[in-house]
């Protein structure tokens, strides 16, 4: 994937061209947001890494403007300001992830992953987790090379576990996601399916975190 | 200029322009009453003249202010004083009228009958010399009591100025190192919250000076020590790879510098955005049980890594609260539980309520803390002896202490039922509610 990096602090900005280097991602690096006004009208990136900092222009700027020109662009936002407002702003203005420094390159390559899947152009739409695997453009899962059967709101819910593996999913989270799509739900919709699922995958795939949700777990 | 000595040039200034003004009045007054009795004086003088028929010429004396002059129908001098001149000193018939001879003034007062007309003259010197003698005596002691007015007014504002020179003494002495309150033993009514305030500031500004000093003290080691971790482990990488060497370990021993590095700084953040002086006080109602499962949540990484399990016993539970301070509360003593329960240990948070108060239970299996060391907990990087193995930053709970005073929240160490250390917070419970989810 093709990401123009908007990083003022040049240390920072030469290690993370590097780690997305061996990510196998092509990254060009400005430091101004005038700069990335204008190198994302004229080259082509699938995706903005921002950070907020900038000597020229306030990041929130930069992507209002951004947004404006090219709405699918996404945009993901790095900042070391910290309070929830800026966050909520950044997301609001339609920055598709927000992190804050300091924040570590694993993090960082794993929403780039969910965004590259979300655009669908990863190369590999296929998430692999001990010895399942869930191809989230095919919309298929299998168990050791063997395809299972799920129905779409539990293969909604894998999908949700898997793409942030390691990362707790509360009841809340996953209710939403399954309302985006309108569906009715009822208070213990989500139990019920993940009881289902619990009988279709692996012996403690899906752990439970009494009161706060579900998680997947790496590996 | 001082205020006293302005205010006490400015009374006596006022004092003594008043008594003039009173003493010109009073002399204007006192003349005006007295011509006219010195002109009674002068009728009866000129009457008395006139009815006698045999008056004989008086000799001069010098002690007498008047002078007369009698003269006959066919207006020939009869008899005179000794000083009077020859001529008739006024030509008119009767009445007052002022005249000059003998080189001064003299109000004559003139009488005919049907044999003669007689002038009386007096002094107007005479006259205006008793005036002055009588305004001289009403005048006198009042000029004499201005000094003494003067020293009362001078007494009575330094009384009462008092306080504000002992105040203005005692803030002139004062420095950084010296913010102890400002004590004066009986300020006035208009002196008491200049001087409650001025406490206030200065109470303030000694626990933030108190802070930095034992901060920079504190951060300073904490501060340099991961730094000194990190740059010795970059240089035996480098000697490593030199030597074609480098190991897996040397790499996660750098990772873990980072993240010490990076914790302690996260850490002294936090102390200093969460002070009474930049904590704005914009509390709102935060729902505790959404706070904890976003801490967990944001900690679940770390948890697993110690292969420890986690659960919440809760309810939606709303509190005032900085909905960014009571996140970084809780994940402390979350962080803390994960880092010093030991690994492959439970860690169990229950919220419940009593009275008007929600409890948080933070309760773990580890082997917990003796009782005086859960007494020095809170402060401020005290670290318990039996961990040497775990390095912190040691500001963790100050933190927590720090947050929990600005929300009004009591936080104890108890033993947990599990043999582990139990921390309980103790919030105030929003009012009037029993919120479903």
């Amino acid at each position: 994937m093709r990401i123009l990096l908007v990083e003022d602090d040049i240390p920072l900005a030469r290690e993370l061209k590097t780690s997305l280097n061996n990510q196998g991602h092509a990254v060009d690096h400005v430091e101004l947001g005038q700069h990335a006004l204008s190198s994302a009208v004229t080259q082509d990136c699938n995706l903005v890494i921002l950070d907020l900092g900038l000597p020229d222009m306030d990041g929130l700027e930069v992507l209002k403007q951004l947004k404006l020109s090219n709405k699918g662009l996404p945009v993901l936002i790095l900042t070391a300001r910290d309070g929830v407002e800026n966050k909520v702003t950044g997301l609001d203005l339609g920055a598709d992830d927000y992190l804050s420094k300091p924040f570590s390159s694993e993090e960082l390559f794993a929403r780039i992953r969910v965004i590259e899947r979300k655009l669908g152009t990863n190369d590999s739409a296929l998430i692999t987790i001990a010895n399942v695997s869930l191809d989230t453009r095919a919309n298929t899962l299998s168990i050791d090379n063997a395809d299972v059967r799920l129905s779409r709101r539990e293969l909604m819910i894998t999908k949700a576990l898997m793409e942030q593996e390691g990362r707790i999913q509360s009841k809340d989270n996953l209710e939403s996601k399954l309302y985006q799509w309108g569906d009715e739900i009822s208070s213990n919709t989500i139990e019920v399916h993940i009881s289902n699922l619990r009988k279709k995958l692996p012996k403690d795939f899906i752990h439970t975190i009494r009161g706060v949700g579900y998680v997947v777990r790496k590996i | 200029m001082s205020m006293q000595a302005k205010l006490l040039r400015l009374t006596i200034s006022v004092v003594t322009i008043a008594t003039f003004f009173a003493a010109l009045h009073g002399y204007r007054n006192s003349q005006s009453h007295l011509n006219k009795l010195f002109d009674k004086e002068l009728v009866t003088v000129t009457h008395f003249m006139a009815a006698s028929d045999n008056f004989s010429p008086q000799p001069a004396d010098p002690t007498n202010s008047f002078l007369y002059q009698i003269f006959d129908k066919q207006n020939r001098l009869i008899a005179k004083a000794s000083d009077a001149p020859e001529y008739p000193i006024a030509s008119i018939a009767k009445g007052f009228t002022e005249v000059a001879f003998n080189r001064s003034q003299w109000r004559v007062y003139v009488v005919s009958t049907d044999v003669k007309r007689v002038l009386v003259a007096q002094s107007m010197t005479e006259r205006k010399s008793t005036a002055d003698d009588i305004l001289l005596v009403t005048i006198t002691p009042i000029v004499f009591s201005i000094p003494i007015i003067g020293l009362l007014i001078f007494y009575v504002v330094r009384k009462s100025l008092a306080p504000l020179r002992l105040l203005s003494r005692q803030l002139r002495n004062k420095n950084s190192e010296d913010l102890s309150p400002v004590k004066i033993s009986h300020p006035t009514k208009e002196l008491v919250p200049v001087v409650d305030r001025l406490n206030d500031v200065f109470a303030k500004l000694n626990d933030a000076f108190e802070l930095e000093k034992q901060v920079s003290a504190n951060a300073a080691h904490e501060l340099r020590t991961p730094v000194s971790v990190l740059s010795i482990a970059v240089n035996n990488l480098a000697t490593a790879f030199a030597n074609n060497n480098i190991t897996e370990k040397q790499l996660r021993e750098l990772t873990q510098g980072v993240a010490r590095m990076a914790n302690v700084i996260e850490q002294i953040i936090n102390l200093f955005r969460f002070t009474p002086e930049n904590f704005a006080n914009k509390l709102s109602q935060v729902d505790i049980e959404k706070i904890l499962q976003e801490v967990i949540t944001n900690n679940y990484s770390a948890l697993e890594e110690a292969k420890q399990s986690i659960e919440l016993n809760s309810q939606p539970s709303l509190t005032y609260a900085d909905p960014f301070a009571l996140y970084i509360l809780l994940e402390n003593i979350v962080r803390n539980a994960i880092k010093y329960a030991g690994e492959g240990a439970h860690i169990s948070i229950t919220v419940h309520e009593s009275y008007n108060r929600l409890l948080i239970d933070f309760d773990d299996s580890g082997k917990g803390l003796l009782e005086e060391e859960r007494q020095q907990l809170t402060q401020r990087f005290y670290r318990a002896s039996n961990q040497t193995d775990v390095k912190g930053s040691g500001l963790g709970l100050a933190i927590v202490k720090r947050i929990a005073d600005l929300h009004g929240a009591s936080i104890t160490f108890e033993e947990a039922p599990t043999s582990g250390l139990r921390v309980r917070v103790s919030l105030k419970k929003a009012k009037g509610d029993r919120s479903g989810a």
